[in-house]
Parts: structure tokens; C-alpha cells; sequence
């Protein structure tokens, strides 16, 4: 059997969540405790609260204080090669995770399976992951090993316990050279403490298309005292700003609606979420509908006319 | 410049499919232009249009069928189109689970052309892996950004500004030497309907060979297969209310009053 070797994922000096979700995938990749490699940042302090119970090694490679993929790339390919044993490298599928994994498996002649959400077997290795805009699973099996593999956010749970691992130091070559250079970070708008504390969100997607339908839709928030959030085709088509995109953390609600939203993208988490789901959407086999726990099957157009009409008429708001 | 622009034909999948022996009914499928690959064909076509003499590339690897998302690209103000294809790519309906030969395709032809800047969606719609872009520019040896909503050409055309989309409302601001590849987020730039039908540009069509790469040796080693099909099993599970519009509200109504979210 493999080893495994997690690549942490962190910014602004704190361990990002999907890490330790990667740990709980890699540790059912290995037999073996599980390595973390963490590259750059506060090394020590990042490997204090990297002890998990699963992981027996932690390396800290040199780097700058926040995520340059090209320290990634280069760090990983030369650990991967000190190291004696076959070994998954295993790689939250973030947005910094998948800036550099591909380039690495590249680099290394390895396959790489991206945004997988299961492991069904590990030798030889297959892997699950949804295909066709999420609406299907695949099983893929490896016929190369060892591999690269992203595991997406919000599937495995987050590794628990503490352990005394192994602590490494490694130094990497300087990016100085590279043809990218880092110049900031910028916060999207502020937190949004009403979308977050909402006790009602109505969750816009891609099938609404029309002003009519979206006025049915403020007045639908207006009668359930909800905010309106939106997946990103509906901020890409202007409907709703882009600091209220839900899968970028909206907070957790009591009621979630979502109307013409299908649930392909990396929404579904934050909707998973509220307590209770009520998705419309007018494709039968939309994706969202395994969150919701009412799947209502019809045009977005006609059933918010509908809704708006019998809110209107149940609270006396006509 | 060139700048050039791969695409992809995904495949679109409609309503309750039905898995038979565990592949996917062809009844049950419809192509489409890549959602993220029109939004790099945008952002190609608005950098173009600044400077004095800039070429838009589009390149596609797929069958006859996918010059239908060359001709769009095309409606949409790209220059040149270029399908690529050998049939030992697809020798069954299944699709093919590795990008390798996709990768070594589109690497060689970034490598023949050295264009100055390569466009290209972040993820396909349909297979959502977000790793073909990158891997492309590693193998090219071309600088890259990965997921991005923003890029501007400084003047000398030399350098990009390149915002990246992170979690959490977070960008990251980043500055890339050209040549590069930039794997683009949706809503980079805001897309229009094309006025005007396209001229009837013509589309070339090339084999991997024309890049010294032989079909055969690319597509015969499969790093990876899918060995199995479908429905999700949560998906499968779910109870799907149907009927008329009036009927569906009156349940989502009760549903809201239960859980009290309903101001009586």
C-alpha cells in the first residue's frame, strides 16, 4: 500500500479548514500514518495545530508568509523526491490547491483525479467524483500509481485527536526568478451580517432570467422576511452582488430557498447547511435537489407568481 | 500578438437520466460551448480590441460536431479557429477519464505558436476537474494564474494584473510577465449577445501530427478508466414533487409555516 502526503492549505497564518479533511481522505488512502507538508507561512505555529492523530510526519518548507504557487510546486516536487516510498500526494481541491496540483502531477508524470468525493478502493487505487455538471458519479480506477488526487471540500470530516509527529525543516530554492509576484490581497466588500444571520435565505441561480421574476422574488424576501443571496451565474448575470455569492460562506439559516439554482458548483455546502431546503428548479435531475428537503419540480417563472400570490394571500399582504 | 483560446464542447445532460449498462443513453445528451471558455473567449477578444495588432486564436480538440463552439467563438469576435483530431481520441462512447493527451495536444501547440497570452476556461461545466489549464502551462513551460476575474494588459504589453478568486470574498492580486496562461473564472468580463452572425471564417482542421505528436502512442496508455456509472445515490433518493405552479406553492407554503419563517 501507498503513503500519503497532504499539502496544507493556509492564509493569513491559520490552517484552512479543508486541510483536515484532506488528512481524514488520506489517512483511508494509506495504511500508514499520513505526512503534511506545509510550504511558506508561520511554519511552527501552523505545525501546532497540525498534530492530528493520523499524521506522523510534518514538513515545513521554506516560503514566503502567504501562498505563491510557485514555492508549492517547487517544494512539493523536491520533498517528493527525498521521500523513499510511493506516495499519493493528496491536495484540498481549493483555490489554491488546484493552482498548483496539476502543474506538479505534470511535472512528475503522475495522473491526477481532481474534486474527488470518495475513496472506494485503495489498491488498486479507485476514486470517486461527480461528472456531467454533478448530476452523475463515476468510479475512476488508477492504472498508474502513484497519484495526485484533490479531494473536495465539505465531504470527509475533519481529522481529530493529537499526536506527537515528526517535525521537518526544508529548505526550498528562492521564487525570485518566478514570472508571478504576489502583490495583495483584497477583501470582496464587507461581511454581510444580514445574509448571515438571516433567518430566511432565498438563493437565486441560473435559470432566472427575467425582471419579472426576480421583482417575484425581492417580494417573496420581503414576505418571509428573507435575504436574497446568489450562486455565481446569477452575480455573474448581475442579478445579486457579489459579496452575497452563497458558497463564498453565507452563514447558516433556518430556511434556505432556492429558486432555478442547480447546484453544479461549490454552492451546495452553504446550502446544505440551513435546517430546512426548499429547491425549484425545472430540470428533474438537477443536483441541488439532493440537499433539498422538498424538491419542487416546475418553471422558476410560474411558481414564483404562484408563491407570491399565495404568500400574499396567506399573510394578509395583499 | 496572438493570443489563443482552447475551448471545449461539454456535454449537457437534461432531466432524469436513465444509466444503461452503466453508460450514459447518447439520447440523453446535448453539446454546448463551455460556460467558462466563453468567458475566456470575452475577455480574449476585449484585450484584442486595445491593441493595435492582436490575433484571437480559439482551438478546439474534439470531433466535427464541436466546430459548432469554434463558430461561436468566432460569432464573437475571435479571429482564427483551429479543431484538432484524431478518432483514436474517441474510439467509444465512453469519455476518457485522463487529460493527458488533451494536455500534450494543446502543450505542443502553445509551444509551436508561442502565443503571448493563452485564455482558457478554469473547469469545464460538465466534468468540473480545474486542471487541464495549468497543466497545459506547466508542460509548455508558459507562467500561469489559475481561477481568474480580472487581467489587465499594462501598457507596453508586457505584464498582466491579474486578480485570482479565492474563498471566503478573498482575491488575490497578482502580477504575471507574459507569455502566460490564465485560467478564467466566469464573470470576468460581461458578456453580450453577439450582434452580427459570423463571417464565414474557416475553421482548419489539423491532426496531432501536424505538432509531431502520434495519436496512437497519446491515447493508448489510459492512466485512469471510469469503470462505473451513476445517479448518485443521494440524488436517486429524492422525493420530487411535480404539478401545477399553484398546487407547488400551496406545499412550499405549508413547508414555510411549519418551520415558521411566515409572518402571520
Amino acid at each position: 500500500m501507498t503513503d500519503a502526503l497532504i499539502v496544507a492549505d493556509h492564509r493569513r497564518g491559520r490552517v484552512h479548514a479543508p486541510t483536515y479533511e484532506a488528512i481524514t481522505a488520506a489517512a483511508e488512502l494509506s495504511d500508514d500514518k499520513v505526512r503534511v507538508a506545509v510550504v511558506g507561512g508561520n511554519g511552527e505555529t501552523l505545525a501546532s495545530s497540525l498534530d492530528r492523530a493520523d499524521v506522523n510526519t510534518i514538513h515545513l518548507l521554506s516560503g514566503g508568509a502567504e501562498f505563491h504557487h510557485t514555492e508549492h510546486y517547487r517544494g512539493i516536487k523536491q520533498l517528493l523526491t527525498r521521500i523513499d516510498e510511493p506516495t499519493h500526494l493528496v491536495i484540498p481541491h481549493t483555490a489554491n490547491g488546484v493552482d498548483y496540483a496539476p502543474a506538479v502531477a505534470t511535472a512528475l508524470d503522475r495522473p491526477i483525479v481532481t474534486d474527488v468525493t470518495d475513496i472506494e478502493e485503495t489498491d488498486p487505487l479507485k476514486l470517486r467524483r461527480r461528472w456531467y455538471a454533478s448530476k452523475l458519479e463515476v468510479s475512476i480506477e488508477l492504472n498508474d500509481e502513484p497519484a495526485v488526487v484533490t479531494v473536495r471540500p465539505d465531504v470527509w470530516s475533519a481529522a481529530s485527536g493529537t499526536g506527537t509527529p515528526a517535525v521537518t525543516h526544508e529548505d526550498i530554492t528562492s521564487v525570485d526568478d518566478s514570472a508571478v509576484t504576489i502583490d495583495g490581497f483584497q477583501e470582496l466588500g464587507r461581511r454581510d451580517p444580514s445574509a448571515e444571520r438571516a433567518a430566511a435565505l432565498v438563493v437565486v441561480g441560473r435559470g432566472i432570467n427575467d425582471t419579472v421574476t426576480f421583482r417575484g422574488i425581492e417580494r417573496i424576501a420581503e414576505l418571509i422576511d428573507g435575504v436574497i443571496v446568489g450562486t455565481r451565474p446569477a452575480i455573474d448575470a448581475g442579478w445579486v452582488p457579489r459579496h452575497r455569492q452563497v458558497g463564498q460562506a453565507i452563514g447558516s439559516s433556518k430556511v434556505c430557498l432556492t429558486v432555478g439554482v442547480d447546484g453544479d458548483r461549490g454552492a451546495l455546502a452553504d446550502i446544505r447547511r440551513a435546517e430546512v431546503v426548499i429547491a425549484v428548479n425545472a430540470d428533474s435531475g438537477a443536483p441541488v435537489f439532493e440537499v433539498a428537503d422538498q424538491a419542487i419540480v416546475g418553471e422558476p417563472a410560474a411558481v414564483v407568481k404562484a408563491l407570491v400570490e399565495r404568500l400574499e394571500t396567506a399573510t394578509d399582504k395583499t | 500578438m496572438e493570443l489563443l483560446v482552447p475551448i471545449r464542447q461539454v456535454t449537457r445532460v437534461a432531466g432524469t437520466v436513465e444509466i444503461e449498462d452503466g453508460e450514459l443513453p447518447e439520447t440523453a445528451v446535448s453539446y454546448d460551448l463551455n460556460e467558462w471558455d466563453r468567458y475566456a473567449i470575452a475577455a480574449a477578444v476585449d484585450i484584442a480590441t486595445d491593441l493595435t495588432e492582436a490575433t484571437v486564436t480559439l482551438v478546439t480538440v474534439g470531433p466535427e460536431r464541436a466546430e459548432a463552439v469554434l463558430n461561436e467563438g468566432l460569432a464573437m469576435g475571435a479571429d482564427e479557429a483551429l479543431r484538432v483530431w484524431d478518432p483514436s481520441l474517441a474510439p467509444d462512447s465512453r469519455p476518457r477519464a485522463d487529460i493527458t493527451p488533451v494536455v500534450a495536444i494543446l502543450a505542443a501547440i502553445v509551444s509551436h505558436r508561442q502565443p503571448a497570452l493563452v485564455l482558457t476556461g478554469a473547469q469545464s461545466s460538465d466534468t468540473a476537474r480545474a486542471a487541464t489549464g495549468v497543466a497545459i502551462a506547466e508542460q509548455a513551460g508558459y507562467a500561469w494564474a489559475s481561477r481568474v476575474i480580472g487581467a489587465t494588459l499594462d501598457s507596453d504589453a508586457e505584464r498582466l494584473k491579474v486578480r485570482r478568486e479565492l474563498e471566503d470574498r478573498l482575491e488575490a492580486r497578482l502580477t504575471v510577465e507574459l507569455p502566460a496562461l490564465l485560467t478564467v473564472q466566469t464573470g470576468i468580463v460581461s458578456i453580450e449577445s453577439p450582434t452580427e452572425s459570423a463571417e464565414t471564417e474557416s475553421i482548419a482542421v489539423r491532426s496531432p501530427a501536424a505538432w509531431g505528436l502520434d495519436a496512437e502512442t497519446l491515447t493508448g496508455h489510459h492512466r485512469e478508466a471510469i469503470t462505473g456509472m451513476r445517479i448518485p445515490a443521494g440524488l436517486q433518493a429524492v422525493d420530487r414533487t411535480t404539478g401545477e405552479p399553484e398546487a407547488l406553492a400551496e406545499e412550499m407554503v405549508d413547508t414555510l409555516r411549519t418551520h415558521g419563517v411566515l409572518q402571520e
